[in-house]
């Protein structure tokens, strides 16, 4: 189960990687560009937040499934 | 037994509200699509949703065991009652199919991408998964306020001490940090662990029940668009709002994943899929909330013929699960 986890993991904290980087090149391109900057920021600002926010989840997950667990 | 005829009275008017709503839907009689009736049955259906969950909530606290359970076999201790471990599993689906399906639709959008999948079926899939949710969090709500249970906020009167806590465990940088701007003394020990972390407290609840609360109160406006005319203007803000907070949930979630994922806090996982956490594990990480459950270990011991034990296998102490 432990491992079962730490790839569930694994798979959000990467598809949120993914989502992150179609926020951020959805949020700056030429489409949004013209609608001006209230609505280009929260794409891109979600995007980033989602990006940083998976790599701490990325790093346990790889612990979790290397390391010894407490109990 | 007047508690199990309420909530057999609520699954009732649940099963009655529903039938009255798709014998309508289904009847021909309204020029629905797909898209259209979907988003009636829901809006109809949310009355009696909210009720089976305010029903459910009551069952639950009007049947509570307060106090602790040990399990003799191991010594663990009950750190979640099995119908919390159960709604919890259930938001936790929830909220898993309605981010994949609010992703999917926003992501669209703001792609301008074509999908595969018909558009009225990501709806509908997302609207059964709301019901759920929604009643999930009606029954925790109602089970929470009618019990008094407190243990997941900062105790009245307590927030400073609350915050030091959280300083020393938040570790060096950050925690350091924390106590420089808000003037906290990280000199004196940190307060004992009662039965959440301080982070669990100060942080992660909060976060939830803000967004939780958002993207329910704005989804549910959101659905009865149709019902009631909401203007355009406003219904715009409310849309955004609804975005906003589903990008908060997803955050919110990898921050969750993040916490209970880390090697040395896996017992805190298993305790949230089998209810039980333990015991060396709490005296050592929950040290206040161990020395409540062994110092009330005898006068709960005496109440327990009065309010007997679930089964065999286990004995009552102080304390309680949530």
């Amino acid at each position: 189960v432990k491992y079962l986890w730490a790839l569930i993991g694994l798979l959000y904290a990467v598809l949120n990687l993914y989502v992150g980087y179609l926020l951020v090149t959805a949020g700056s391109g030429p489409k949004l560009a013209q609608k001006g900057l209230l609505i280009q920021a929260p794409p891109v600002l979600g995007g980033l937040a989602l990006a940083v926010l998976a790599l701490p989840l990325l790093w346990n997950c790889v612990r979790l499934a290397t390391a010894k667990t407490d109990s | 037994m007047s508690r199990t005829i309420l909530l057999a009275a609520g699954v009732v008017v649940l099963l009655v509200g529903l039938g009255g709503s798709y014998a309508e839907w289904g009847s021909g009689a309204q020029p629905w699509g797909q898209l259209l009736g979907d988003n009636f049955l829901f809006a109809r259906s949310l009355p009696f949703t909210i009720g089976l969950g305010i029903v459910v909530g009551f069952w639950r606290a009007s049947g509570w065991r307060f106090g602790a359970e040990r399990r003799v076999a191991d010594g663990a201790i009950r750190r979640f009652a099995p119908g919390t471990v159960a709604l919890h599993a259930l938001s936790g689906l929830a909220l898993a199919v309605l981010m994949a399906t609010g992703g999917w639709q926003y992501l669209k959008g703001l792609l301008d991408a074509e999908t595969p999948i018909y558009m009225g079926t990501v709806y509908r899939i997302h609207y059964l998964a709301a019901s759920l949710l929604i009643f999930a969090t009606t029954a925790f709500v109602t089970g929470w306020w009618l019990r008094g249970e407190r243990s997941l906020t900062i105790p009245r009167g307590q927030g400073i001490r609350t915050l030091r806590g959280l300083a020393h465990e938040l570790g060096k940088p950050i925690g350091t940090t924390l106590a420089y701007t808000l003037g906290l003394d990280l000199r004196r020990a940190a307060p004992p662990t009662e039965q959440f972390t301080f982070y669990e407290r100060t942080i992660s609840f909060p976060i939830w029940v803000l967004a939780l609360g958002l993207i329910i109160v704005t989804g549910v406006i959101k659905a009865l668009r149709y019902v009631f005319p909401i203007p355009g203007e406003l219904l715009f803000w409310i849309s955004s709002v609804h975005v906003g907070s589903g990008v908060l949930l997803g955050l919110k979630l990898l921050d969750h994943l993040r916490y209970v994922l880390a090697p040395s806090r896996w017992p805190l996982m298993v305790s949230m899929a089998t209810g039980w956490i333990p015991e060396g594990y709490v005296q050592r990480c929950f040290p206040g909330w161990y020395a409540r459950l062994t110092s009330g270990a005898t006068a709960a011991d005496t109440s327990s013929a009065a309010n007997p034990p679930p089964s065999q296998a286990v004995r009552r102490a102080g304390g309680g699960a949530v």
